[in-house]
């Protein structure tokens, strides 16, 4: 019974490590490179995309995106990339969603 | 006053150095030398602009006050308060008042300097600003070629406006190695109160009823608009708890001062909680809506007792009772006030959510005399796109905290990485403004890592400690003299500030934004590119969709919305923490395998025959930047040693005396204040004397650097600095 106790944690804090890091592995600067060159000039306010950013979503909400929504509206657009350069985008925008680690700076 | 009315420093003399400028008489060898330059030729006079009133903002600190430039014949003649600055309700310091000093300072630096000695000898020689910059490229392009771009490191800090541009040069030259102040400052301080919040927010001072200050000396530390405030509240309705080993100015105006044992904030902060938890004191309906974890606190905090507090802090038991009771009775409009404050010891991020758990309790969040939320005033950024490198690795310092900030960085964990050369080289130098000798604890081996550097370059308007140690020094012009973009700062009322030249730059200075352009173009075209843009087209794409900004600049010199808070926007909304709520408990910090309550630990006591060395402000200084202002150093020539009275009679130390003060990494000596506004077994001394460099005229050979003396004591959450964690001996000099 015992046992069977530690399996559940231990199996609960796998499944809560993995949730949490989905996308652990991408490169988030070269996924900021690609995110500003390829994605920003649909989203910015007026565009046709409408105005985007990585604070736009929660982590989980981001990898929700990238792993089942896929860029409905316009699924072609993740088509010119390749699932290494996705991996680094969802890397970028997982690492600075609304509730990311990255702290805030002073002045 | 009292210094000013002593050294009989009348308004006479005061408006006569004020308004002779250039023809300063009384500054010896440096003044030689500009009126040298002025009668040779080699430097336009100023241009005559006639009298004029310029608005702009101060440049002397962190708060960017509104201020006037009285300008008469060319020349600033004085700098007075904006009236319109909500921010700093009219008000501009002693600092703001000398920045006069800034601009007509015989010290400053004029024209571009190529080090012809040894680093630090002070042997250099002018040069042309196409020299230079021809010089800096290389350097930048060499070790790029030799240890990829992470090679190069860029250290700035904030306060010019322009910082941006030197951050936009060092992503576009491709290091990740960026270095900011934050973790000699706030990182600790914002990651406690942003694990609980979702972000870090602003103590409503105005509206509290009821304040409890650690060590944040407000009256001291000026920051607008909250030291003005506090100030307002007397007259009975406010109540100011302030704990300081130090009786401060804030002391001398707080109802009740505790002079609280080091290291201790924590234990009294639980205690309160404890109390109020306890006593069922808390506000129920809002924890119940807007927290999670509060279960988990109320075991937690029960064996934090007063009673056990009181050993802890030396602050008695009924004390703490009381004030907890008094502090929960004034909820809402009761706040535990973090305010800007340095990190002190190295549980500093748990202290602070031991602070923001105790004002989450009283239920004073986004509420009058609460805590609220900042707001910002939108501007549209200059965008553009960083070339990518693949061979660049990841920041030098990746990894050395919990949460490294990727932009700032963490100074001591990074400083150590260089000296190791691990996980690589990193060679080259770049700063901008930030004075890392003077300022990162340990100076030795802050000299140490700059020794091992292939190349340093530093632009500032002033020969600091770190330009004295630099091989290429690049003169700024000062914010009196330049065209800022515009700044938008964030607060409970937030303001769109504005700084343009008062008067042309002065000798070879020149704004930040052209140094960049013009080293840009030697980095390559890429690079360049994103520098495409003068300062008027920067500044009206800023306000592009909303030029009213720039009409109430020009008009009246800032820019704001509202002149009343408003409250409430966050309530029922979802928080930028992970469950979108107030998180007493953080399952975040658990998962990473840190306490997800606060949990106390005693700090090592005070050696017997040593003392411990705290820092803090006075209110003409600003860190190391100001010591050497004419205006500034009048009323304060150099620092001195506190020590209490008791102490001194023990080791024999008499008021005045010349005193060595040694540490483990260093030492200085400073004539001794004996005084009994400090706890026996504590020293205190103000930052920003004991220079290096001889380019700081007024002050070389004056006083004692604390940075010299502070060992480099990590916070391991934040990467903050412990500044408050060292022992020195204090012996006859």
């Amino acid at each position: 019974m015992k046992m069977m106790k530690i399996l559940i944690v231990a199996m609960a804090m796998v499944f809560s490590s993995t949730l949490v890091l989905a996308v652990d592995g991408g490169n988030s600067r070269k996924g900021k490179y690609l995110y500003k060159k390829s994605c920003k000039p649909c989203h910015v306010d007026g565009a046709e995309g409408g105005e985007l950013t990585p604070l736009s979503k929660t982590q989980k909400q981001w990898d929700r995106f990238f792993n089942k929504n896929k860029h409905k509206k316009s699924p072609d657009a993740l088509g010119k990339f390749t699932e290494k350069d996705l991996k680094d985008i969802n890397q970028f925008l997982f690492d600075h969603a609304v509730d990311s680690d990255q702290p805030e700076t002073c002045g | 006053m009292s210094g000013l009315i002593n050294k009989k420093l009348s308004r006479r003399r005061f408006l006569g150095t004020s308004t002779c400028a250039l023809a300063t008489a009384t500054v010896g060898s440096q003044a030689r030398v500009l009126k040298a330059l002025a009668v040779s030729g080699e430097v336009a006079a100023p241009k005559l602009n006639g009298g004029k009133d310029v608005f702009t903002a101060c440049g002397m600190c962190v708060n960017k006050c509104g201020v006037i430039a009285r300008v008469r014949d060319g020349r600033i003649h004085k700098l007075d308060p904006n009236p319109e600055y909500i921010k700093s309700r009219g008000m501009l310091c002693a600092r703001g008042n000398a920045g006069i000093k800034v601009i007509y300072d015989p010290d400053r630096l004029k024209y571009p300097l190529i080090r012809a000695g040894k680093r630090g000898e002070g042997k250099w020689r002018r040069a042309s600003w196409d020299e230079a910059l021809d010089l800096v490229g290389k350097k930048m392009n060499e070790i790029a070629e030799k240890y990829t771009r992470a090679g190069m490191m860029f250290a700035s800090t904030e306060g010019t406006f322009q910082e941006h541009f030197f951050l936009q040069l060092a992503e576009c030259f491709g290091s990740p190695n960026t270095v900011r102040h934050p973790t000699l400052c706030l990182s600790s301080n914002i990651q406690g109160f942003s694990a609980t919040f979702g972000t870090n927010p602003t103590p409503d001072v105005l509206n509290a009823d009821y304040i409890i200050m650690s060590g944040a000396n407000r009256s001291e530390a000026l920051i607008t608009p909250d030291s003005i405030d506090q100030l307002k509240g007397d007259g009975g309705r406010r109540k100011l708890v302030y704990l300081d080993p130090r009786f401060t100015k804030t002391a001398s105006k707080a109802d009740e001062w505790f002079p609280i044992k080091p290291g201790s904030d924590m234990a009294f902060i639980l205690a309160l909680t404890n109390v109020i938890v306890s006593e069922g004191l808390y506000a129920k309906e809002f924890i119940e809506e807007m927290t999670v974890g509060f279960d988990q606190l109320v075991p937690h905090i029960k064996p934090y007792t007063p009673e056990w507090a009181a050993t802890e802090t030396e602050i008695p038991a009924e004390d703490i009772r009381r004030i907890a009771r008094e502090f929960a009775n004034a909820a809402p409009r009761a706040v535990y006030y973090q305010g800007r404050r340095s990190s002190f010891f190295d549980n500093d991020t748990q202290m602070r959510r031991a602070m923001a758990i105790l004002n989450a309790v009283i239920g004073n969040w986004d509420t009058a005399g609460g805590l609220v939320p900042n707001t910002k005033i939108k501007l549209q950024k200059h965008d553009y796109l960083a070339p990518w490198y693949d061979d660049v690795p990841e920041r030098l310092d990746s990894g050395s905290v919990t949460f490294l900030s990727e932009k700032d960085g963490s100074w001591t964990a990074f400083r150590d990485r260089v000296l190791a050369g691990k996980p690589y080289p990193v060679k080259g130098m770049m700063i901008y403004k930030q004075n890392v000798v003077m300022s990162v604890p340990n100076r030795a081996k802050t000299l140490k890592m700059m020794e091992q550097m292939d190349f340093i370059c530093t632009i500032d308007i002033a020969m600091s400690d770190t330009a004295w140690y630099s091989d290429v020094v690049l003169p700024e012009a000062t914010y009196l003299e330049r065209q800022d973009p515009l700044e938008s700062l964030a607060g409970i009322l937030p303001v769109v500030a504005f700084r343009q030249p008062c008067v042309e730059p002065l000798f070879e200075s020149k704004p930040n934004l052209w140094i960049m352009q013009n080293l840009a173009r030697r980095l390559g075209d890429e690079v360049a590119a994103t520098f495409d843009f003068t300062i008027d087209e920067h500044i009206h794409h800023q306000v592009s969709k909303n030029p009213k900004i720039l009409k109430d600049l020009k008009n009246k010199g800032v820019h704001y919305m509202k002149v009343l808070p408003t409250y409430g926007l966050t309530r029922g909304k979802r928080l930028r923490t992970k469950t979108g709520k107030i998180e007493l408990y953080s399952a975040n910090y658990a998962r990473k395998g840190l306490d997800p309550l606060p949990v106390y630990t005693r700090h090592e006591d005070v050696p017997a025959g040593k003392f411990r060395l705290i820092v803090g402000r006075s209110a003409i200084f600003t860190h190391g930047t100001t010591a050497n202002n004419a205006y500034l150093h009048d009323i304060m020539p150099e620092n001195t040693l506190w020590l209490n009275t008791l102490s001194a009679q023990k080791a024999g130390l008499s008021d005045g005396q010349l005193v060595k003060v040694k540490s483990r990494v260093g030492e200085g000596t400073l004539k001794l204040e004996v005084t009994d506004k400090i706890r026996p077994d504590c020293v205190y001394m103000v930052h920003g004397f004991g220079v290096l460099s001889k380019g700081q005229s007024l002050i070389h050979g004056r006083g004692a650097c604390d940075a010299a003396l502070i060992e480099d004591k990590i916070e391991p959450i934040s990467g903050n600095v412990a500044m408050h964690q060292t022992f020195v001996e204090v012996s006859p000099a």
